[in-house]
C-alpha cells in the first residue's frame, strides 16, 4: 500500500472527528450520520484496494448522506435550508450517476 | 445556539473542510508509478511528467514507425465506462490531431471494443481502430481509388486499484504486408509490449 491511499483515506478523518465533536456537543442525532459517512469513506478506499468496484462504495455513500438529511429533518431544522441542502443532494446525485456512466 | 457556539462551530467546520482540501490536493500531487511494458525489444523510451495536479507521467515508446504511448494518472476509482465514453470520441480527435501536425486526411473508424480486456491483472477497456487513407491504385488511365487500411491504432484503459492509478496505452502498429517480414515482426513487439505491461 502506497502512501497516497492513506492520504486518501485521510481525507474523510477531519469530518468524521468534526461529525464526534458536534455529537458529544449537542447530541444531534444528524452527526452520527456525518460518522457513519466518514468511517464508510475510509472502508471505501480498503475495499476498492481489495478489488471492490467503485460503484459498490458511491451508493451507500449517498445512501448515508440522504440519511443524514432526513434525521435533521425530523429534528426539525428550517425548511427552506432543508429545501436547499435536498436540492444539492440531488444535484450531487444526477451528477455522480452520470459521471459513472456517461461521463 | 448562542453567537459564541455558531462562531466555534463554523471556525471548526472551516479547519475540517480545509483540512479536508488540504488532504486531496496532496493525494492528486502524490507521484504515481508509471505503468511499464516487460520488454522494450528496440524501441526509444521518451519519459515526461504531464502534469502535477493530478499527477500525469507519461511516456512514449517509438521506433520510427510504430509508436506506443503509456500515461498513468492519479484518480480515484473510476468505471470502465468512463475510458468507454472518452474513446468514442477519439476517432475524430486523432483525424484532427493528423491533419493539423501531419497535413494528412485519414479516416479512422472504430473497429471493436473489448469492456473486459484483461491486461496486468485487471480488467480494462480497449478500443481498436483502423486508419484508413485513399489510394489510387492502379496505372493511369485504369486508376481506381479505394481505402486502405494503413495501421492499427489501439486504445486501452485501466483502473489499477492497488495504487489508485488510472493506465491508458494508446498504440499504433503498421498493417500487416504479405511478405514483408521486418512489418510483421514489428507488429507483432508492439502486440508483445501492449500485452505485458503491468501497473504494479
Amino acid at each position: 500500500m502506497n502512501a497516497a491511499l492513506v492520504l486518501l483515506a485521510l481525507t474523510s478523518v477531519p469530518l468524521g472527528i468534526l461529525s464526534i465533536t458536534l455529537y458529544r456537543r449537542n447530541r444531534d442525532p444528524s452527526s452520527l450520520a456525518g460518522i457513519a459517512g466518514a468511517a464508510w469513506a475510509i472502508s471505501g478506499v480498503a475495499l476498492i484496494y481489495m478489488g471492490i468496484p467503485g460503484t459498490v462504495f458511491f451508493p451507500g455513500m449517498l445512501a448515508i448522506v440522504l440519511a443524514g438529511v432526513l434525521m435533521r429533518a425530523r429534528s426539525g431544522e428550517r425548511s427552506t435550508i432543508l429545501l436547499v441542502k435536498l436540492g444539492t443532494l440531488c444535484f450531487v446525485l444526477v451528477a455522480v450517476s452520470i459521471g459513472l456512466v456517461f461521463l | 445556539m448562542t453567537a459564541a457556539n455558531v462562531t466555534k462551530r463554523l471556525g471548526l467546520m472551516t479547519i475540517a473542510y480545509l483540512t479536508v482540501i488540504g488532504l486531496y490536493i496532496s493525494f492528486f500531487a502524490y507521484p504515481v508509478s508509471l505503468a511499464t511494458p516487460a520488454d522494450m525489444f528496440s524501441f526509444e523510451i521518451q519519459e515526461s511528467t504531464y502534469s502535477r495536479i493530478p499527477h500525469i507521467q507519461e511516456a512514449v515508446y517509438t521506433d520510427g514507425t510504430a509508436f506506443m504511448a503509456v500515461a498513468t494518472i492519479r484518480t480515484i476509482s473510476t468505471p470502465n465506462s468512463a475510458y468507454s465514453a472518452a474513446f468514442q470520441r477519439l476517432d475524430k480527435y486523432a483525424e484532427d490531431f493528423v491533419r493539423e501536425n501531419y497535413y494528412i486526411d485519414v479516416d479512422i473508424v472504430v473497429e471493436s471494443e473489448d469492456e473486459s480486456f484483461e491486461i496486468g491483472g485487471h480488467t480494462g477497456m480497449k478500443f481498436v481502430y483502423g486508419i484508413y487513407k485513399e489510394l489510387a491504385v492502379g496505372i493511369p488511365p485504369f486508376v481506381t481509388y479505394e481505402d486502405v487500411r494503413l495501421a492499427e491504432l489501439g486504445a486501452i484503459a485501466w483502473f489499477c486499484n492497488i495504487d489508485f492509478e488510472s493506465n491508458l496505452v494508446f498504440y499504433v502498429s503498421p498493417d500487416f504486408v504479405e511478405g514483408d517480414e521486418s512489418v510483421t515482426e514489428l507488429a507483432s513487439n508492439i502486440s508483445d509490449m501492449v500485452g505485458s505491461i503491468e501497473c504494479h
